[in-house]
């Protein structure tokens, strides 16, 4: 008999997440004692339809797109949950990637790399943010309401959260970790400075305090989400960032050569 | 665009047009694998190409019947310029997995010695990196006449030029015998490191530096060896 599990895997394999819709008719409702509720699974007699050229389908793609865009779905995780203390796997970029694609869970680790993108000196808008606190959309700071249709808050005054939140890429000798997230309380540690204070900086002083980073190797504690969830493969919250301890750098690099 | 009782199956794009699934038990217009028969698609865009080829870059042609074809690109409904597929239809076996590419293609930084960094230049139109270099300053810095500064760098034999441009930082002043750290671009063409940070170096940034040139240079080898693969 046909196996249909390993079709439908390795078509949805090939999709990309976030710009996909499926339209599944036919799939198997059933309750599942181990995830302790009812699942749908796809069998010989699903048809799945791929962004089928109906208006609901038309709507849910912008609606997914428009939510991406805007960082929402980056917003679930609570890094800070983890003591910084606790992570001590180093790893270069490469290897970060690797696990990444070899692992299905987040991981820690540090690395040792150049902050090669730290934009905080364009304008504040992309440097600091205001999200609605129960979609995590972005929401401009005076806004009355929370402008997500689909908000289950849209009837009520916004409460919204304002912080750091810009993308930053890291890069060692084995490659770059594009668009890791740099956001509060993290950003604050490391520029020193809360949003206020730094709202408050001229052009200058922000691109001195990014030239304090900026191609300069740093030990960079991050969080890992795997990349099976992204298209772009493997996405970075970035927990801790200090310039590095030459010494400590040494260290990593004679670890390294020995594993060769 | 109804499906017509007595219009006869046509193939789409090389790929036959067969009844999909066991049905017996519904009662609703037979689907079949070639979309532009089912009623449920409506959208004459869904009419193909000549083609069949034009997948994304990543997913190999199918391969020749009996085999099913199994994807139909067409344009998406929702977006301009890309591409959508119909229903799955059975397929024989094939390698759909998308190919990953062999070599990391982002951005690198290696640290490097100047010799090694004139080595390893060579490869920078296959594989993108600035370099790390802790030199000592072996001459004045001079004003070019686009405005940039100019200064020379040793590391034992070796001696490079750099050239860096104030336009978010003032150079910083360089001390003539001190050993200094710059970032940048080294342009094979020019002999000349277009540097995009640069600094005075701590006395323990030099004396460790070495373990990571060493790094550099071992990670450098396989890639050259990949490239030479490839």
């Amino acid at each position: 008999s046909h196996s249909w599990d390993r079709e439908a895997i390795q078509l949805v394999q090939t999709m990309i997440p976030k710009e996909t819709v499926l339209f599944i008719a036919d799939a198997k409702i059933s309750f599942d004692s181990f995830r302790d509720g009812m699942t749908a699974t796809v069998n010989s007699k699903t048809i799945i339809t791929v962004n089928p050229d109906t208006r609901e389908a038309s709507l849910l793609f912008s609606y997914a797109k428009e939510v991406s865009e805007s960082g929402a779905l980056d917003q679930d995780e609570k890094p800070e949950d983890v003591p910084v203390d606790s992570i001590t796997d180093v790893y270069t970029v490469s290897q970060l990637k690797q696990k990444a694609q070899e692992n299905p869970e987040a991981f820690f680790g540090i690395t040792y790399s150049f902050m090669s993108r730290l934009d905080i000196d364009s304008s504040v808008s992309k440097v600091i943010k205001t999200r609605c606190s129960r979609c995590k959309f972005l929401v401009t700071e005076d806004a009355q309401s929370c402008t997500n249709m689909l908000c289950s808050g849209r009837d009520q005054a916004l409460l919204a959260t304002t912080g750091f939140d810009l993308p930053v890429d890291i890069t060692d000798h084995t490659g770059t970790l594009h668009a890791c997230s740099l956001r509060s309380p993290v950003a604050e540690n490391i520029l020193g400075c809360t949003t206020n204070e730094f709202t408050s900086l001229n052009d200058n002083e922000r691109t001195a305090m990014k030239w304090k980073f900026l191609l300069e190797r740093c030990k960079i504690y991050v969080k890992i989400t795997p990349s099976t969830k992204l298209r772009s493969g493997t996405r970075g919250v970035v927990l801790a960032c200090s310039v590095a301890d030459p010494g400590e750098v040494k260290q990593h690099m004679s670890a390294l050569l020995q594993r060769l | 665009m109804r499906r017509q009782e007595n219009q006869p199956i046509r193939p789409t794009a090389g790929c036959l047009s067969v009844p999909l699934f066991n049905q017996k038990k519904r009662n609703r217009v037979p689907l079949t694998s070639a979309p532009s028969e089912n009623e449920f698609f409506s959208h004459s865009e869904y009419i193909t190409s000549a083609s069949s080829a034009q997948y994304g870059s990543n997913r190999p042609a199918p391969g020749p019947a009996p085999a099913i074809r199994t994807y139909t690109p067409t344009a998406h409904p929702y977006k301009v310029g890309s591409r959508r597929y119909c229903i799955i239809c059975v397929s024989a076996k094939q390698d759909r997995f998308p190919m990953k590419p062999a070599i990391e293609n982002s951005l690198r930084i290696l640290t490097s010695v100047i010799d090694g960094m004139r080595h390893w230049s060579q490869f920078k139109d296959k594989v993108p990196y600035l370099f790390e270099i802790f030199a000592t300053l072996d001459s004045a810095v001079t004003l070019d006449r686009l405005g940039a500064k100019n200064f020379l760098m040793r590391d034992g034999k070796e001696v490079v030029t750099c050239v860096f441009y104030e336009n978010e930082q003032e150079l910083p002043r360089l001390i003539r015998g001190q050993v200094h750290r710059c970032v940048g671009n080294y342009d094979r063409s020019r002999d000349v490191l277009m540097c995009v940070s640069v600094r005075p170096g701590l006395p323990s940034e030099l004396r460790n530096a070495q373990e990571a040139v060493k790094a550099c240079d071992a990670e450098m080898r396989a890639l050259v060896k990949l490239l030479s693969e490839v």
